[in-house]
């Protein structure tokens, strides 16, 4: 793999910065000191000392910086918050799974296989996609609670593993679109079967979709806030963002530092998890084979 | 799992041509709720803000993430960073970005003033003036573009390198490698990005929610919002529901035009 990248990349370049480039040098740099602006934020005041959080006039950085809040935040005021963060990988890694799994598999049929009704079906997923959430959440809980799983994390995993949302549905639906059919003829004429097409060879071209679709839904379940409200009601269920809201806004005083520390707490994981996984944003091998070379 | 999402679409639509105070059961009234609505101002004025935010929105999550996508596509010292930097803001909960939003631009102790004041700008009132709130929420769309960025990203990743080498041997400029390979090839993420950026741009609810409560003076007051207020705050069950039947109608109508139309711009390498 690395082979065929720098195979790719090595149609000579001038090797004196080009005008373009450094155009781009400098959109790429105000770009990411514009977006950095809320994130600035959240840290300047996850690092004020608690109390001092709005002093005025502010400074660049705070004054004093509070290195503590790093470990109080997780101790949190009346619970700890790792209890909370292990009900949070749980949700988000097993929907996340569940998503990429069935979601891709969905998106293959919608693309790549003929049967009846398929048009129809996928104008219905769409039809999904454009409801209102608050509409299905109470005939859903309502299911739910006939089957007698409320108040554990089920409710929130289950329906992920049958499908989801439509929004995985719709995305891989297109990404396989836009794959050459030759691909799967050539492996047809070679004797595999759809199943086998499937997870041999459109799965490894679907990398960087994969990691994308992951990395978002990933996000959603470990950011979500409402599903948990609902299903997740005692202590031992309850996942990271109901249980920061639980520490530091729902007391009588809103400990605002502790409060942004914690977020900081709940982003850095997920961050670091993204800047290694951006790597694998690279297209499949078979790609670099088309093309007659 | 249609069964979870079609059902309570249908019981919407029965209970739009009632009239069904939360207390009591409904009284069927026919058309009256939608005939109501059509001389309701303030519904026209909910439409208005919302179309108006649509707009602007879709410029920011289709076409500047598409920008900005590009940009971060090619090899480079820190391009991993850069990615990550303009990914980061997705990552902050929205209970706590809108927190952060909030004090940001707050009148009296925000930052922003601040920093006008140092200038020596007069002091503004962001979101709480009714001529800065709408123009506001849909800035803070920039910090948005996080999903829109990444499946762009994946779908630029997933174009042939063969095409450009092919086309520049062909003697084609930047302009004519992003027009005849980047463009169609790219066509089917577009789409996507544009269907889910307009249904979640109709159905803008939580940022107006946390930030504005659809205020000042109702300059904020999306679809959803009034839907809301309708429903849980003057209880009249019949008419939101016919509110939230139409906000369906116009999403569907919308999603199945741009479908239609996308026979003609949109490039499927993998049906011809």
């Amino acid at each position: 793999m690395t082979v065929l990248v720098a195979r790719r990349s090595r149609p000579s370049r001038p090797s004196r910065p080009s005008r373009s480039s450094v155009a781009r040098a400098f959109a790429l740099a105000s770009l990411g000191v514009v977006m950095l602006l809320p994130v600035y934020y959240l840290v300047y005041l996850a690092l004020s000392q608690p109390g001092q959080e709005f002093d005025f006039p502010p400074s660049v950085v705070p004054h004093p910086i509070s290195w503590s809040n790093i470990t109080d935040a997780p101790k949190g005021e009346i619970r700890p918050l790792w209890g909370y963060a292990r009900n949070s990988v749980l949700y988000a890694g097993l929907a996340t799974t569940g998503c990429l799994l069935t979601q891709s598999m969905a998106g293959f049929a919608f693309a790549r296989l003929r049967f009846p009704g398929r048009n129809v079906l996928f104008g219905l997923t769409l039809t999904m996609l454009m409801m209102p959430f608050v509409a299905t959440m109470i005939p859903r809980f309502l299911l739910f609670r006939q089957l007698g799983m409320i108040d554990s994390l089920w409710p929130l995993i289950i329906p992920w593993w049958f499908g989801g949302s439509p929004y995985g549905i719709f995305l891989m639906r297109q990404f396989f679109l836009s794959i050459p059919p030759e691909i799967d003829e050539a492996a047809r004429v070679d004797g595999a079967g759809p199943w086998r097409t499937f997870w041999i060879i459109l799965m490894p071209q679907a990398t960087p979709v994969l990691v994308a679709l992951g990395m978002l839904q990933f996000v959603y379940f470990w950011n979500d806030l409402l599903g948990p409200l609902i299903y997740a009601q005692s202590q031992r269920w309850k996942t990271l963002p109901q249980g920061i809201l639980f520490n530091y806004q729902a007391t009588f005083d809103p400990q605002w530092a502790l409060f942004m520390m914690s977020v900081l707490w709940m982003v850095v994981p997920v961050a670091l998890l993204f800047l290694v996984l951006q790597r694998r944003f690279k297209q499949g091998f078979l790609f670099s084979g088309l093309g007659g070379r | 799992m249609s069964v979870f999402y079609i059902g309570p679409l249908i019981a919407s639509g029965v209970y739009s041509l009632t009239d069904y105070p939360i207390i009591g059961s409904p009284r069927f009234t026919g058309l009256e709720n939608y005939r109501k609505l059509m001389d309701d101002d303030q519904f026209v004025h909910a439409i208005r803000v919302t179309l108006i935010y649509t707009a602007f929105s879709l410029i920011i999550y289709v076409g500047f993430a598409l920008f900005v996508a590009i940009l971060c596509n090619g090899t480079g010292r820190a391009i991993g960073l850069v990615r990550l930097l303009v990914f980061l803001p997705s990552l902050i909960p929205l209970f706590a970005a809108a927190v952060l939003w909030g004090w940001l631009f707050n009148r009296d102790f925000g930052l922003a003033n601040f920093l006008l004041d140092r200038v020596g700008l007069p002091t503004q009132g962001f979101f709480q003036s009714a001529g800065q709130a709408l123009p506001l929420t849909i800035m803070v769309g920039f910090w948005g573009i996080g999903s829109a960025f990444l499946t762009y990203l994946s779908g630029l990743q997933a174009i042939p390198g063969d095409l450009y080498e092919a086309i520049t041997v062909d003697g084609a400029g930047a302009v004519g490698r992003f027009w005849h390979v980047t463009l169609p090839m790219l066509s089917p993420v577009i789409l996507f990005n544009t269907v889910i950026g307009i249904v979640i741009s109709f159905q803008v609810f939580d940022i107006g929610w946390v930030l504005t409560k659809g205020g000042p003076a109702d300059s904020t007051l999306f679809w959803v919002l009034f839907i809301y207020r309708k429903a849980f705050e003057e209880f009249e069950m019949g008419y939101a529901s016919a509110l939230a039947w139409l906000l369906f109608l116009s999403v569907a109508v919308c999603t199945a035009v741009i479908f239609r139309v996308s026979r003609h711009w949109v490039h499927y390498e993998g049906r011809r």
